[in-house]
């Protein structure tokens, strides 16, 4: 964002002369302001002052004028008016008209001086005309071109002196006025009015054009139809030209209210990267005074329709922002290294006389601190604070030595302090302070000073930005509380301050109600909250007002603005886009905070800018943001009816609904809707509720998911767990293998293969659903836990003749550790349980009665026995993993799209489903780290994580309700003790508070404050 | 396939600036101008008020739902500064922890997934990006990236715990800590990628957008060594950036450039939906297909009331 700090210093009013235009001329000495009533000559170095006043009492309004641009010509002006120009001639003392140019049959719009040949002007009209005068002839133009259409502006190239362009509408003609029949180049290149017209001075070829739709765009003039960059403002855009000096634009708007002067560079137009703020009405025209030779500056003059005129400096520094590179340059000291920050201060300084208090003189500091980012794509980034401090005099800047002198000045003390900047400041270092001359605080309190200074220079350079003004404030809060001031006296400074801020509008008072600091870090003490401002907000993004998500499993949540709030999207106007920042919240309520200061001061901080909506019933909304919206309704409708007037009755009851309807639903601001987006999503619901899981026959599992599929009439899904149960079949290997019994399954490409080749294919679907539930299938659960945990146990035991099975490891003692931390959570036993069953494998891999199904040849430990049976014939090439048919290479991968599955299964809240799918798992979950339940085996006096003793195998726990073993999920009292079945018990305290058992034990309770501990 | 199922009368006083469900999509959290944060159970297209949270002395900006096994936990981002985590405890919703170390609006908030314990990534505008983690002891540790974006960070995404190279884990049983990531945009039009290396570094910076970029997302994995971001602007375009997992660099490709500006994008649980939404009041939904390619399913239009389209 450009920082918007003024760097004006000359303001001269003119209000008697009622110009319309200003010309500077070549020598950038004097000044003409022409309007109907008078010119007049004005010094630029004395611009107060009218040297010369031309009376001219004409009908008509001046509607251009220029100085002849060539030295020896430089006396010469040309103005227009009407449908004639007349050149005068100056001569430091005097107006003496010298011709009168008339041909045009309509009113002359533009004027332009040849940059080459010095008696050629050119003129353009209304009347379709562009004439070309040798102004020795002035009977007639040498070369009159015929457009169709009237044209607004003409410019001669400043490059090539043959071609100039001229402006019709929205369209560019560029004519050669050698071969004047007709133009050699049409450029369509807005859809709306171009105001302004300017060549570049050094690209032969480049043009900009400024129009009313918001853009300043350039042009190669050889490629018409190619825009080579546009500039987007926020409002129509009167005048843009090319900066004198490096790569710059300089922009005028033409919207009530848009008064400053844009600069831009040519290198990124999203931003500009000044803003010349203090008109107060739009600015008319602008010129450039060149520099002196012993000063790299420009000055910017500029006439505003205020009839005031203002004198800028443009330093080098801002130069330096359009990519002016001055040659020798004196600044080279703080630029040793080009990765830091260039940083320079400087303070301009006026006095104006406060209008409110004449006994108190106002100084305005003004210090800008421009950093130069790092990397060269972010623009360069200015922190500049203006702030009218009280007391506080700049009196001496040497932007060489990088110092600066203030004088503050308080009821009872006077203090002068030098501030010298090293060259590492801000990138490390911090400014020296000194107190001088003048001082008339004793030592002990600058002690203190310096202290509270150099705090507050260390913080601001730590939080990046650095900021000498900030410091100064710093220090004058601690002179405040030095000298306790009169409580009387600091009221009314504030509410001078106060009218000072609400007074910002029609009076000589330039600024804008720019109050805040910045950072709050600083002004800790109110002040603050109150007064958010530009500087604070810039750099907030617009709030969005509408959105979608996607949450849980497959909801879509959307919300937005509701219809009465839409935003007309008018084709017509570039500004239709939305803002980016929050500060153009400001310009439409600025208005509304000055009424609003006083009322609402007592409310919340943040009352200036979002007063709820529902306090404000009989005024204005447009505070909020939804003001942004409001606005550009009631705008909609403005224009909407004044271009209908035939229709004003129609629209205007329209509106009317409109408005009843407004006022109606004006609280329901909130809808949110909740979309069920799962139809989008490749998963179902139903099917995981459905889906089984069987860890030791893959065949039969796929056939029941294949009818479960069915079932939804997912007949893909069907068909591919059809094919699963067919991959799963070991009667294949019989059948089809008979001459290669020794190539395990898994190697026939219909086996491992296809079955990869599937997974991947719903891995591109995104189908995690069936590719987890394939990847469980044909996973294997038990073993594939069990030998990883053998693997770490045995490694960690160290005891090689330990069998795993019967026998308690001893990380499953290390497990017992993690008693620790109490959570909500697991009142089930289901997580707990997992962790045991990897603690004690033998658990799960005890048969369980059930004869090995034909199936099970797949997992390994039957394999490898089949192995060491055909171990003779030498088939030993044949590892553990080549029978498996997931690769156990991707075991990463496939445990990947398990938890992915698991994740969203707990979102649908299947639990159990969740559980099994994470029993797959190759490398085991992390275990449960939280409140467990440990049981004792009184015979064998060991604790037990679970429903079973490891040793004697006995079931041990009992529902405490209907008496029966526990084996699954489990919830018990943490204070009695007593507990059972999961679902006795939620079913029990869902009309209960007392323990089952009778114990006494509020369970409920008890455990409530348990877990809040 | 989209039908609607509950609208939810939220009853803010002024603009709604986020809506989430929570993670079993039972209830409803929005946040607002008006400075509240609201929290409905939804059940059977009925609501009902849970919470109605104050605390926050500026618009709320944000909203974020922290994973259900730390608890009920919902973090809130304001103008004011200032980050809210809220928590219920024995039905109630109490402040759990504020956090007020930012100099300027926080605009993003963001859980680490659930594996890393309870973290949460808060993007300002102070340019600077924190990072509190819950302590064992119950406490708050604070980590602060200073000027991870020049101007304003805007938003924050974390990267999701299942590690790109894990389809590299062989079956050696050891499965290395996946390394935590996040990504952030702001108003320097970078969107950056962050790795935690015992300090938190700066991994990658994604030139692509020529204005502010106001959002990001990093997909949802499935388990695949590719990874995903998508990122929106001011400059009206949303940006995929892919990253194969094995190299360091990101492509870029620009999903489509909008009538206004975008201002969110979200990715559906599996990553392959993607619903934009901006400053026209109107929601896009975009779907990978099988090949790769990018389509837009179907248009959400709020203002009008119109449904989305039909598949």
């Amino acid at each position: 964002m450009a920082a918007k700090w003024s760097n004006e210093y000359v303001v001269a009013e003119h209000k008697d002369l009622q110009a319309s235009t200003m010309a500077l001329d070549s020598s950038g000495q004097y000044v003409l302001l022409a309007g109907r009533r008078c010119l007049a000559i004005v010094d630029v170095d004395n611009p107060s002052v009218v040297i010369k006043k031309f009376p001219r009492q004409s009908k008509w309004e001046v509607g251009s004028a220029e100085w002849n641009p060539h030295s020896h010509l430089s006396h010469l002006c040309a103005i227009s008016s009407n449908q004639r120009t007349e050149i005068l001639s100056w001569n430091s003392i005097d107006f003496t008209p010298l011709n009168c140019l008339r041909f045009h049959t309509r009113a002359v719009s533009d004027l332009n001086w040849h940059h080459f040949e010095p008696y050629l002007l050119a003129s353009c009209s209304v009347d379709t005309y562009i004439n070309i005068w040798d102004i020795r002839d002035p009977r007639k133009p040498c070369v009159s071109l015929s457009a169709v259409v009237g044209a607004t502006q003409v410019r001669w190239n400043r490059v090539t002196s043959h071609l100039l362009a001229t402006a019709h509408e929205g369209d560019v003609r560029l004519w050669d006025w050698r071969k004047g029949s007709s133009p050699v180049q049409y450029i369509a290149a807005h859809l709306h009015k171009i105001h302004g017209l300017d060549w570049s001075a050094n690209q032969e070829y480049q043009l900009a054009t400024s129009s009313q739709d918001c853009t300043v765009k350039f042009f190669d003039v050889n490629n018409p139809r190619v825009v080579e960059n546009a500039l987007r403002t926020v409002s129509p855009v009167w005048r843009a030209r090319f900066t004198p000096f490096g790569d710059g634009m300089m922009t005028t708007q033409l919207r009530r209210g848009e008064n400053s002067l844009l600069l831009w560079s040519l290198s990124d137009l999203s931003n500009p990267v000044h803003s010349f703020l203090g008109n107060n009405d739009l600015v008319l025209e602008f010129d450039w005074k060149s520099s002196r030779s012993d000063d790299d500056d420009y000055q910017l003059i500029t006439w505003s329709k205020d009839q005031s005129l203002r004198i800028w400096r443009v330093d080098v520094n801002l130069q330096k922002l359009c990519g002016y590179e001055p040659e020798n340059q004196p600044q080279i000291v703080y630029e040793e290294n080009e990765s830091t920050y260039d940083v320079s201060a400087q303070a301009v300084l006026t006095n104006t006389l406060s209008p409110t208090s004449h006994r108190k003189k106002k100084s305005a500091l003004s210090i800008n601190s421009s950093i130069v980012g790092i990397d060269a794509i972010s623009q360069p980034e200015h922190y500049s604070f203006n702030k009218e401090i009280d007391q506080l005099n700049v009196c001496d800047v040497d932007e060489t030595q990088r110092s600066l002198t203030t004088v503050i000045r308080t009821a009872k003390h006077q203090i002068v302090l030098h501030i010298s900047m090293p060259p590492s400041y801000p990138d490390g270092a911090i400014p020296n302070f000194l107190f001088g001359k003048g001082t008339t605080i004793d030592n002990n309190a600058r002690s203190k000073m310096l202290k509270v200074l150099k705090q507050a220079a260390t913080l601001s350079c730590r939080k990046g930005h650095p900021s000498i003004e900030l410091v100064l404030q710093q220090l004058l809060i601690s002179v405040d509380q030095l000298t306790p001031i009169d409580k009387s006296e600091t009221e009314s400074s504030k509410t001078i301050t106060l009218n000072v801020n609400s007074s910002t509008t029609g009076n000589t008072s330039f600024r804008l109600p720019q109050t805040g600091l910045g950072h709050p870090g600083f002004l800790q003490n109110g002040g603050l909250f109150g007064s958010l401002t530009h500087h604070q907000d810039h750099n907030i993004p617009y709030p969005r007002s509408s959105g979608a998500r996607f949450c849980s499993a497959g909801m879509l949540i959307c919300f937005g603005r509701p219809s009465y709030l839409r935003r007309v999207n008018s084709k017509t106007s570039d500004t239709s886009t939305t803002p980016r920042s929050l500060s153009v919240n400001q310009a439409y309520s600025s208005n509304l905070v000055q009424h609003s200061l006083v009322a609402s001061s007592n409310t919340t901080p943040y009352g200036l800018l979002y007063p709820p909506v529902a306090q404000s019933p009989t005024g204005d909304p447009s505070v909020s943001i939804s003001s942004f919206y409001n606005q550009d309704r009631r705008q909609k409708s403005r224009t909407s009816k004044s271009k209908n007037r035939l229709s004003s009755y129609s629209s205007s009851s329209d509106e009317n609904k409109r408005g009843a309807q407004e006022a109606r639903h004006h609280k329901v601001v909130g809808m949110v809707t909740i979309y069920d987006a799962s139809g989008l999503m490749p998963l179902q619901l139903e099917l995981a509720e459905r889906y089984v899981f069987c860890d030791t026959d893959t065949a039969w599992m796929c056939n029941q998911n294949a009818a479960v599929a069915a079932q939804f009439g997912r007949k893909d899904l069907t068909y591919i767990w059809s094919l699963g149960a067919l991959l799963a079949t070991p009667t294949l290997i019989h059948e089809n293998n008979t001459n290669d019994l020794d190539t395990p399954w898994a190697q026939n490409p219909f086996g491992r293969k296809l079955l990869h080749a599937i997974i991947d294919h719903y891995v591109k679907l995104r189908d995690i659903q069936t590719v987890a539930m394939l990847c469980c299938a044909f996973g294997y659960k038990c073993d594939s836990q069990e030998t990883f945990r053998r693997k770490t146990t045995r490694s960690e035991s160290g005891s090689p003749g330990e069998s795993p099975y019967h026998t308690i490891h001893p990380g499953d003692t290390t497990l017992d550790s993690w008693n620790v931390l109490k959570q909500i959570r697991s009142n089930s036993w289901s997580d707990s349980l997992d962790d045991f069953r990897l603690a004690t494998p033998g658990i799960n891999s005890v048969p369980s009665g059930r004869p090995l199904p034909i199936a099970s040849i797949f997992l390994p430990h039957s394999v490898t026995s089949v192995v060491s049976v055909n171990g003779a014939d030498g088939s030993e090439e044949y590892k553990d993993k080549d029978f498996r048919l997931l690769d156990p290479k991707f075991n990463g991968l496939f445990d990947n799209y398990r938890r992915c599955y698991a994740d969203i299964l707990y979102r649908w809240g299947l639990l159990e489903a969740r559980v099994l799918v994470l029993k797959y798992l190759s490398t085991p979950i992390d275990p449960h780290r939280g409140v467990d339940f440990v049981t004792e085996c009184v015979p064998c006096r060991t604790t037990v994580r679970g429903p079973q003793c490891t040793l004697c195998k006995r079931l041990l726990l009992n529902c405490v309700i209907c008496r029966v073993v526990v084996k699954g999920s489990a919830s018990f009292c943490l204070v009695c003790g007593h507990g059972g079945h999961g679902r006795c018990m939620s079913h029990w305290f869902t009309e209960e508070d007392e323990c089952p058992t009778g114990c006494g034990c509020n369970c409920l309770l008890e455990n409530n404050t348990v877990f809040s501990v | 396939m989209v039908s609607v199922i509950s609208t939810v009368d939220t009853g803010h006083e002024d603009m709604i600036h986020d809506a989430q469900m929570d993670y079993y999509g039972c209830r409803l959290a929005t946040c607002s101008s008006d400075r509240s944060v609201r929290i409905y159970d939804v059940k059977n297209g009925t609501q009902t008020l849970a919470a109605d949270l104050r605390g926050h002395e500026g618009p709320v900006w944000q909203i974020a739902w922290a994973h259900p096994k730390f608890g009920n936990i919902l973090a809130s981002c304001s103008y004011d500064h200032k980050v809210i985590i809220w928590k219920e405890m024995n039905g109630q919703w109490v402040k759990f922890y504020e956090y007020a170390n930012h100099d300027s609006s926080v605009n993003s908030v963001c859980w680490a997934p659930h594996d890393y314990g309870l973290i949460l990534a808060c993007g300002s505008s102070d340019g600077s990006i924190s990072i509190l983690s819950a302590t064992a002891a119950g406490g708050w540790e604070a980590k602060k990236i200073n000027n991870a974006h020049t101007i304003g960070c805007n938003a924050v995404s974390w990267a999701p715990a299942i590690g790109p190279n894990a389809a590299f884990d062989s079956t050696t049983g050891s499965r290395s800590a996946p390394v935590k990531r996040f990504v952030s945009g702001g108003c320097d039009n970078l969107v950056k990628v962050w790795r935690e290396d015992k300090e938190w570094v700066e991994e990658a910076k994604l030139e692509g957008h020529s204005d502010w970029v106001r959002d990001a997302a990093w997909a949802p994995s499935i388990g695949l060594s590719r990874t995903v971001i998508a990122s929106c602007s001011q400059d009206r375009r949303v940006i995929l950036w892919t990253n194969d997992g094995v190299s360091s660099s990101w492509n870029q490709r620009v999903l489509h450039t909008f009538e206004d500006v975008v201002w969110h994008v979200s990715w559906s649980v599996t990553g392959n939906i993607l619903a934009v939404s901006g400053g026209d009041n109107k929601v896009s939904l975009w779907k990978e297909t099988v090949e790769g390619q990018w389509v837009c399913i179907s248009d959400v239009n709020r203002g009008k009331g119109s449904t989305p389209g039909q598949q």
